[in-house]
This record gives C-alpha cells, structure tokens and sequence, in this order.
C-alpha cells in the first residue's frame, strides 16, 4: 500500500499529476463552501474569487490567470484501497483533509454530478474524473469524508449544494447571480463579470459565462413514440479575451440516441463560422440523466464590436427504433448568446 | 365470355402498368418487383442512410435525405416509418403542402386512421393558418386516441401522448398540467417531463416544426394558399 506523507504544495506539483487550467478554472476556490476562495494576503475570505488586482472590496471578476491559493479543507490524498491519509489541516494553506480518494483511479468524470452515475473508485465511492487517462490526485473535496470529489465553488452554491438551474436563470436575469455551481451545468462565474446585453467580453480580458437549456422534439409522429422523443440541451457559453467556448448535453427518453450539435457564429445576422461539437478530450460535468454533445471554441474577437450572435443547433437520431428503421427528430436552433 | 373475362384480364393489367409507371398520388413511383421482406430490408438502409444524413443539418443534406426517403418508399410503398421522416423533412423545410400529402399518402396506403398521422397533419393546416381544416383531423385524432385507450387503458405512454394532442388541439396547457399531475410517480421520468414542458406553448411547439431557415419558403407557400382561396 503507497503511503503519502505530508508534503507542501510545491513538492506535491513536482511529483503528482497537477489539475489542468480549465479545471483550474472551474473549479477555483476549493474550500469547505462556506468561507470560499481567500485573496492572496491569505486571510480574507470572500465567497467568489478575487479580481485581477486581488482586491477584496474590488468587482468580482476572474480574470482567467489567477490560480490563488484555495483555503479551508481539501481532501486527503488517498491510497488504492480509499482509506486516505488523516492528517489533514485546515485553514489559508492547508491542503489535506479528513478523509482521501483514490488516486489511481483513471476513469472518465462524464457522470452525474449527483452520483447516481457517476464513476466508482476502488473503495465503491462516486467520483468524477478527467476522462484524460490520467488520475489527478490533485481534485479536493470540501474535506468532509468521501465527498464527489468535486471542487467546491468556494461560493454559497457548491458541487455539494448546486443551485437549481430555474433558480440561476432567476437569479442570473435580475442581476443578482453571485456565482456558484449550477446543477446541470457546472461552475458559473459572477453576473458582475457582464450580461447577454453587453458586449464587454468581445476584446476586454474579462470573463463571460452563462447557461442555456433549451428543448426540442416535442412529439414524435411514429406510433409508440410520441412525446417521449422530447429532448433536452443544457450547457454553457464562456467568452474569454474573444474566446467563445460552448459545452453542451442534452436528455431524452429514447434509448440510443445520438446527438449532434453545430454551433454558428453570427455577425450582423450573417452565419461566419460553424463548428461541430465534439466530445470534450477532458471531460465535462454532465447532470444525471444527460450525455455529453460536445463542445466547440471559436474567437470572435476578429469581428470587433458588430453585433455578434451565438446560435447552437441540436437533433438526435435514433439508428434503428424498435428494429423498424431510424428517425431522427427536427433539429432545434437557439440563440445562446447576443451581443446586443 | 372467354374473350370478355380476357379483355378484362388484359384491361386490369394495363392500368396497374399505367398506375405504376407514373406513380401513386404521391408522386412516387413504386416497385413491387422483389419480395417484401428483402424490399423492406432494401427500404431501411435507404431511410436509414437518410436520418444520418439528416444529423449534418445542412441543407444539401436535408435535400439528399428526402431523395433517399423517396428511394425507399418507392422500393416498399407500405414502409410508413420512411412516410413520416420525409414528412417531418418537408415540414421542416417549409414544404408544409408537401409534407400534408406525404403523410395523407400514408393513411390511404395503410387505410387506417392513425391518430399520430393525423395529429401531423393538422399540425400542418395549423402552420399553413388554416384552424377550420386543422381542427378536423386534430378531432379525428383524438377520436382515434380514445378508441386505443379504451383497448389499452393502462398505457400511461398512450394517455401523455393524448393529453399533448389535447393541448396542441385546444391550445391549452391545462392538459399537459393534468397528466403531470394525474401521473405524477407514475410515468417514468415525469420530472424531465415537467421541466420541458414548463414552458411550452401552441406555438413554441409548431415554431419548433419549421426551421427558422424556411420561414420564407412557407410564407410563399401560405401567401399562394391565400391567393388560390380568395380566387
């Protein structure tokens, strides 16, 4: 049995897979979820995460390049059998926990957030990992024992404690979206870090980011079918420094469905670009239920300050219902993001 | 009498021959030279060969997909599946008059009253704004729909699907609202149910039938429906 000793964070970097910089940005601010990420004085704890200038009274922004020093409880690191290390610490620099995870394990983290599938480690608990192959030993739990393993948001809403996406979308409209992890969806930056009706994040180096959830197939006309063709998308659009990256899932009750998604960048109501969306090479957060359609990146920040649109088209098809043949749904299109 | 049962004989020929040769009334010509299962076998890879081509969502494609399903009902005139996914095409591409007599092809081919067909084509008189026609088949729908339930009251698939036609039918949500409530626990997944459901209306769920992309193609088409009424 390989045993950890407790090591700083520098000398863990050095020798164990270290969490990627996407992750890094979803995830930012691990922490027991009530007294979120720490400003890099190390003392004063706010429930986003710092701005560029680090600033606690400043806007609560990410800027993308911070990769601060998350406080309260991490997990343990654990050993094959789960069992973990227990000398964990808490406070501004601690990084262990009460209770381990399995480090070695190497499976994919596209299950549900909720665990219901999520993947098992050795010791029979739900975790998800990057479905890159390699284990990441670095993913923290909110430090109590054997949580999702699932950085917590360093906010009120946590993988553990999601806000409702209907609750979001309220929250989200009226300006008062303070970030956190959203079910269905994953980590969902600030409000403040800008709106659908601004453009701030065409050329600023600020970060947009913002759910959708559309559905689509509404009735079937093949008999048995019927309503049970609806299907659902959910995911999300971040736009940094003119970088437009769209993650998106999408449920139905059809057995062996296939989804397939396209993505078209709209400027003055002209498509410019168009992308398929293809399975993430890291995986994503995906809610029970739902399959993973892919994600797409562009950058849109050549077209300068037009009036630029987002529109995300999906369908699904079903190769052989019932051994009778195939049908697939009308697809559906949605605007996910407009300038103006 | 010979000679008369002959020429009857040699008559009747001729007008298959004349039938086939210049295609049902859906504009497709049939052929009914191989076995049925080897034709209907022949008939799925074509349609689908087309719902894979319909994924790309691109408009050559979606051209492409109709000249396949066309290929496949032409091959076994009886395969309604490749009927429906060329109508929901046609719909789809704003060829909503094309789309009502694709899916009326199937009623007289298959001679029965299928409730979904029928609740299709009123979707399209609805799209095509004309409610007085549109009602017509959305009752015969849901006449359908309750003969079935009568055989089949405990089909909980059956009775969602009678409530959706109810609401499309009466452009009422209260229906969707009773089922949600009726089946709660019942109808597996009722929740997903609830939440798509949430915000659906009448004209969400035709606007969801037509892409945006041929809104124009089906304004010429209601256009010359006006014009052909009013002459």
């Amino acid at each position: 049995m390989k045993t950890v000793t407790r090591k700083s964070l520098n000398e863990l970097a050095k020798i164990m897979a270290v969490i990627s910089e996407m992750n890094q940005k979803m995830y930012l601010g691990g922490t027991s979820g009530s007294t979120g990420a720490f400003d890099e004085s190390g003392t004063t704890g706010y429930t986003g995460v710092p701005d560029i200038t680090g600033s606690a009274s400043g806007p609560i922004i990410y800027d993308g390049g911070w990769t601060g020093s998350a406080g309260g409880s991490y997990g343990g690191y654990g050993n094959s059998d789960g069992s973990g290390s227990t000398s964990g610490t808490t406070g501004v620099t601690g990084y262990y926990g009460t209770s381990g995870y399995d480090s070695g394990f190497t499976g994919s983290y596209t299950g549900a957030y909720d665990g219901s599938s999520g993947c098992l480690n050795n010791s029979g608990n739900s975790y998800y990992y990057p479905d890159n192959g390699n284990s990441n030993p670095n993913l923290p739990n909110n430090g109590s024992s054997y949580n999702n393993g699932v950085f917590d948001s360093g906010s009120t809403y946590t993988s553990d404690n999601p806000c409702s996406y209907d609750d979001y979308c309220i929250q989200m409209s009226s300006g008062t979206w303070g970030g956190g992890f959203v079910q269905g969806v994953g980590y969902v930056g600030s409000s403040k870090t800008g709106n659908a009706t601004d453009d701030v994040a065409i050329n600023g180096s600020s970060r947009f980011t913002s759910a959708f959830n559309f559905s689509g197939g509404y009735y079937k006309l093949v008999d048995s079918v019927g309503v049970q063709s609806l299907f659902m998308v959910k995911g999300g659009i971040e736009i940094e420094n003119g970088n437009v990256t769209v993650r998106a899932s999408a449920r139905s009750e059809v057995n062996g469905a296939r989804y397939s998604g396209v993505i078209e960048l709209l400027v003055n109501g002209t498509v410019v670009e168009s992308q398929t969306l293809n399975p993430s090479s890291c995986g994503s957060f995906i809610q029970g239920g739902y399959s993973e359609i892919g994600m797409a990146s562009f950058n849109k920040s050549k077209y300068g300050y037009a009036d630029i649109k987002v529109q995300l088209t999906v369908s699904y098809n079903n190769s052989n219902y019932e051994g009778t043949g195939g049908w697939a749904v009308w697809p559906i299109k949605e605007i996910i993001y407009s300038s103006k | 009498m010979r000679f008369i049962i002959s020429f009857c004989f040699v008559l009747a020929l001729l007008l298959i021959g004349r039938f086939t040769a210049e295609g049902n009334s859906c504009g497709i010509i049939e052929n009914d030279s191989l076995p049925q299962q080897s034709l209907r076998a022949k008939a799925m890879a074509l349609n689908n060969q087309a719902i894979k081509m319909q994924m790309s969502l691109k408009e050559d494609s979606l051209k492409e997909a109709m000249s396949l399903l066309k290929d496949a009902i032409r091959i076994d005139s009886s395969y309604s599946l490749a009927y429906i996914n060329l109508a929901e095409i046609q719909c789809g591409m704003g060829q909503v008059e094309e789309s009502v007599r694709t899916l009326k092809c199937v009623l007289k081919k298959e001679c029965i009253n299928d409730k979904n067909i029928l609740f299709g084509i009123a979707n399209c008189y609805d799209i095509l704004e004309e409610p007085d026609s549109a009602q017509i088949y959305y009752r015969e729908s849901l006449d359908v729909f309750t003969q079935t339930i009568c055989s089949y009251p405990d089909s909980i698939q059956l009775l969602a699907n009678q409530h959706f036609v109810s609401f499309v039918a009466n452009n009422d949500t209260t229906f969707l609202v009773k089922f949600l409530k009726k089946y709660e626990g019942k109808y597996p997944n009722v929740d997903f149910l609830k939440e798509s459901w949430s915000k659906i209306t009448k004209e969400k769920y035709l606007r969801s039938k037509v892409s945006a992309d041929y809104q124009s193609v089906l304004q010429k088409e209601i256009d010359n429906r006006h014009k052909t009424k009013s002459n």
